[in-house]
């Protein structure tokens, strides 16, 4: 209980300083079908030391969205419109240089493929002199004191970690070496794209519980995205609910689990059976996830939404706020919440 | 009580692990003496981690791999002394449910194809005109509608939870009484996942059909069983370290195991996921299969483990109509 | 390391094999070359007995012995170095492979070290600008090029660039008016005089190594560790090299070390179109005078330039892989 106290408590003291902010941004993708919509009209804020968890399934545009907050471009990839803003400036508008320096020491990011983020022909040791070089340190000595200090951190022993190729090191182990070497350069902000769906349950399990306690200890901001609701309980400030490309719902991670407000988030964690509650009160979500290709008018979620009328099935609910650090994009929530 | 349809009996499976450069052949015991027995029209879920060995227990009990000792018996027969005939006859008795089914389709096929071809090859439809009302209705069944829509659609056409129920309707098109559903929802959405068993149980009841319900996810396995009944098995490193009958094992489980399992699953409640601390655990990484402790093989990690944990391979312990494969499940059960 | 010896056995066992194969192959063929010999011997009026001995001078074994005799008497003799002598040439065969082999070792080596780099190097250029124009006319021009036969790349290059423009001499390995030595003329003359053949194998490799590291390549920037580097911010450089390159090339280096072995039987035509005085030549010259001992000692050659560089091949790539040398 302790530790929830404190993070409590860093909150509060850098209220509403954001370091992130996403505005209209939308991402389209060459696909042989046509163009496919991976992000769509998105805006979000991170906050200074939080951790917000970034919730939606498959093609709801999350890792989408955490390439572009580094600029990483796949070629098949159109940006449409609009900005990503880290601390007020535009990353879109970042010389090569700028960019470059953006790069890890402001944001780093642990990739959803972690598990084959290192290169298989140089040591772990490598990767992070690399990468301190880059960035102007050449001082192997104290790059290799902060790798070691870092691995310690998540529970590696960096004497013999640090000589390893990728293939000696289980899944678990290059887990958090990638982790430690995303925070090499104390970034300001680290995103964390699906880092524990590689993971088995135990590891996946402790993996989590060291983040929580890094964030903790070093007062980090973090993005948390995953397909898993559950996992962000554990970790997360905050929570934002993606939904085919959009932020639908955004809260504290109270409010979000016990007092969800949008129809998907309610259903998303109905769908959800855990080893505790009431088992019999889980149900699917019905109908099939949009196309994202030819994706729905209207509310995107309105054909598999109980409360659907016919507004939302033709005009696009705005992303309102509507209280401390909340907001939320659906026509009926007021009348479905009794509010 | 409804009659054994498939049992294994002390069933071992090794596999051989060539090594390219220095050092011999090395044999890693991917299932290590294992019973099971599953009843007709009743499920058994089988819960394990990755190199847990229960993939490898399913494709066993489907006749997809010999065993290296031990028994698998389908009806009462040792499925490896079947004549020719009796095998076909099993083979067609006994589906498969995989995990992706973007990989366990023909890409260059159509859905009517890949479901028609073997309706005609077992004779179950005499010609294209039959398969394709049977295949419509197949399709109906596990919820495809119109089916018209989907019998000419390519795979890669199809979102993974319609491929998924696609898969369905093939492994129940024979009419077998045994379906392995090996990790048949992991892949899906969430929001999918629920459904699929929903329509699984539902087959169920309208075809008498037993389950194989091969999962790692604790949450999944509760809402399966409590749906469907049946017995809870749970693996580690190729053994059965628990079995036990509904969703009781997970609620209160007697070996060290898995009750770690359950203290590791995720919560969707912030409040209690945030004051459970890290499982207690003497060591982390799972050992490698090659490298498997003498005595309990949990030892290495289980945090009551004692001398006699890692000198002595444990034995079976009826506690309540429970098996644990635990020195201490009594006294674990107790809460000591 | 003890498979290293392992490999080493393996590798004498495999070359035993194939000179026995060889050796049994020719003798037991229709139109047996041996008896053709000793028949030639006795129409020129030897009686039978003494053109058996004639023969016996030639080859190192005694042909009316049983085949087994003959057989053991053969491999002692490999292993003694002794394959007896031609019968065009009338040396012994040892002496002629050992002026033939530096001469095919020279436009192999030099044909493989600049076929492969200008590959490689256009590989992944394109691999980088897959789509582009640049991309779709080099792999069409490799495909193209890939397909035609040496002998053919050799006679146009020799009549265009030797006999039309008359920039390299299209025969022998060095012009015959220079002094044999180390000195400058000579040493110039020998890589003027290999120009054509190394053009020739050149033009028709080169592509083939140019799309296997375009797809090599193209798999490699597909990898989540290439992204990884570029999210950390590192130069450009140490990506396309570290990162890209040496993962891309990987793959290929085992190709090249087998390459030099395929291609000691494989610059058969090269050797002939330019008179190259190389294994090759003596091969065709071998098989068309039936010239039995330097065929044995030609394919002797040529099997184990295969096996050694599937050997050498499989040592390179354990020191290259991490992945290979600790033996995971």
């Amino acid at each position: 209980m302790e530790s929830l106290q404190e993070t409590e408590q860093s909150n509060s003291q850098e209220e509403d300083e954001i370091i992130l902010s996403i505005r209209n941004l939308t991402i389209d993708f060459k696909v042989p079908r046509g163009l496919l919509r991976a992000v769509d009209k998105l805006n979000l804020d991170v906050y200074k030391g939080e951790c917000l968890g970034i919730v939606g399934e498959s093609g709801s545009g999350k890792s989408v969205l955490a390439h572009a907050i580094l600029r990483l471009k796949d070629p098949n990839e159109i940006i449409r419109d609009g900005k990503i803003l880290f601390e007020g400036r535009n990353v879109f508008e970042f010389s090569d240089k700028e960019l470059r320096e953006y790069r890890w020491k402001d944001v780093s990011i642990v990739f959803q493929g972690a598990l084959t983020s290192l290169n298989p022909v140089l040591r772990v040791i490598s990767h992070m002199v690399d990468t301190a070089e880059a960035h102007g340190i050449r001082d192997k000595k104290s790059v290799i004191k902060k790798a070691t200090e870092l691995l310690e951190m998540v529970r590696l022993d960096s004497d013999v970690v640090l000589r390893r190729y990728q293939h000696e090191l289980s899944g678990g182990m290059k887990q958090r070496v990638v982790s430690a070497l995303a925070l090499l350069l104390d970034p300001k902000l680290v995103i964390l794209d699906e880092p524990t769906s590689a993971l088995d349950m135990l590891t996946q399990k402790f993996f989590v519980k060291i983040l929580a306690e890094i964030k903790r200890k070093k007062n980090i901001t973090m993005m948390f995205i995953t397909h898993d609701i559950a996992t962000v309980a554990e970790i997360a400030d905050r929570v934002a609910v993606m939904y085919a490309g959009k932020v639908i719902e955004v809260g504290p991670v109270e409010e979000i689990f016990y007092n969800p407000l949008h129809p998907y988030t309610k259903a998303l964690l109905n769908s959800i059976p855990s080893v505790v509650g009431d088992v019999s009160q889980f149900k699917p979500i019905p109908g099939i996830p949009p196309d994202p290709v030819n994706p729905p008018p209207g509310c995107r979620f309105h054909p598999r939404c109980p409360f659907a009328t016919d507004t939302c099935s033709k005009v696009e609910p705005n992303l309102e706020k509507i209280g401390y650090k909340r907001w939320i994009s659906c026509h009926r929530w007021r009348e479905i919440n009794h509010v | 009580m409804s009659e054994v349809l498939v049992e294994t009996k002390n069933l071992v499976k090794e596999f051989k692990i060539r090594r390219r450069f220095g050092g011999g052949d090395r044999f890693i015991r991917a299932v290590d003496n294992v019973s099971i027995t599953l009843r007709e029209g009743e499920n058994l879920a089988l819960v394990g981690e990755s190199g847990s060995g229960k993939s490898t227990l399913g494709r066993l009990t489907l006749g997809l791999l010999r065993p290296t000792s031990g028994n698998v018996f389908y009806m009462g027969k040792d499925i490896w002394k079947m004549t020719k005939e009796e095998f076909r006859e099993f083979r067609r008795n006994a589906q498969i449910i995989h995990q992706d089914p973007y990989s366990s389709f023909n890409p260059v096929k159509t859905i009517f194809y890949s479901l028609s071809t073997p309706l005609l090859h077992h004779k179950i439809a005499r010609n294209k005109r039959e398969a394709y009302h049977m295949v419509a209705d197949l399709l109906r069944r596990v919820g495809l509608e119109p089916p018209s829509d989907f019998m000419n659609r390519y795979p890669s056409r199809m979102s993974g939870g319609q491929l998924q129920r696609i898969a369905i309707a093939r492994a129940i098109s024979l009419r077998p009484k045994y379906i392995v559903a090996d990790e048949a929802v992991s892949m899906l959405d969430a929001s999918l996942r629920l459904g699929i068993i929903d329509l699984l149980l539902d087959l169920q009841k309208e075809y008498g059909l037993s389950y194989l319900f091969i999962t790692h996810d604790l949450g999944i396995t509760r809402y399966f069983i409590h749906k469907g009944g049946g017995k809870v098995a749970v693996m580690y490193l190729g053994s059965l370290v628990e079995l036990g009958k509904g969703e009781e094992v997970i609620r209160n489980p007697y070996h060290p195991y898995t009750r770690i399992l359950v203290e590791a699953s995720p919560i969707p409640d912030p409040k209690m996921a945030k004051s459970r601390g890290i499982p207690k655990l003497r060591s982390l990484d799972i050992p490698s299969l090659t490298n498997i402790p003498p005595g309990c093989k949990f030892s290495s990690r289980c945090p009551y483990a004692d001398t006699i944990c890692e000198k002595k391979v444990p034995e079976y312990r009826k506690v309540d109509d429970r098996l644990v494969a635990c020195h201490y499940a009594e006294q674990f059960k107790t809460g000591e | 390391m003890k498979w290293i010896y392992r490999r080493i056995i393996v590798l004498f066992l495999t070359i035993w094999v194939a000179i026995t194969i060889n050796f049994f192959l020719v003798r037991l063929m229709p139109g047996n070359p041996i008896d053709i010999l000793i028949m030639q011997y006795m129409e020129m009026g030897y009686s039978y007995k003494e053109a058996v001995t004639a023969v016996s001078a030639i080859v190192p074994f005694i042909p009316n012995e049983p085949i087994w005799k003959q057989y053991i008497d053969f491999i002692l003799g490999v292993f003694r170095g002794d394959l007896g002598r031609s019968i065009t040439l009338a040396v012994p065969i040892g002496q002629l492979l050992a002026y033939a082999i530096p001469w095919t070792v020279f436009i192999v080596s030099i044909s493989l070290i600049i076929s492969f780099s200008i590959g490689i190097v256009l590989g992944m250029y394109i691999a980088y600008r897959r789509g582009s124009l640049l991309d779709k006319a080099l792999s069409l021009l490799a495909s193209v090029l890939g397909g035609f036969p040496h002998y053919a790349a050799g006679v146009l290059l020799a009549l265009f660039l030797g006999v039309e423009l008359n920039l390299f001499p299209i025969i022998g390995p060095y012009d015959p008016e220079v002094e044999v030595g180390f000195n400058l003329p000579f040493i110039l003359s020998v890589f003027r005089h290999a120009a054509l053949p190394v053009l020739t194998y050149f033009v028709t490799s080169f592509g083939g190594w140019m799309l296997s590291m375009k797809s090599s390549t193209a798999s490699v920037l597909g990898e989540y560790f290439v992204v990884a580097a570029e999210a950390r911010g590192l130069p450009r450089r140490r990506i396309v090299l570290t990162y890209v390159g040496r993962n891309a090339i990987l793959p290929l280096f085992t190709r090249l070390a087998i390459s030099i072995g395929y291609m000691f039987g494989g610059v058969v035509f090269i050797e002939n179109i330019f008179s190259y005085p190389g294994i090759g030549q003596y091969l065709t010259m071998s098989l068309t005078n039936r010239d039995y001992p330097l065929m044995t000692g030609c394919f002797l050659v040529t099997t184990m330039a295969v096996v050694l560089s599937n050997f050498v091949a499989e040592l390179l790539y354990s020191r290259l892989d991490p992945r290979i040398r600790t033996g995971g």
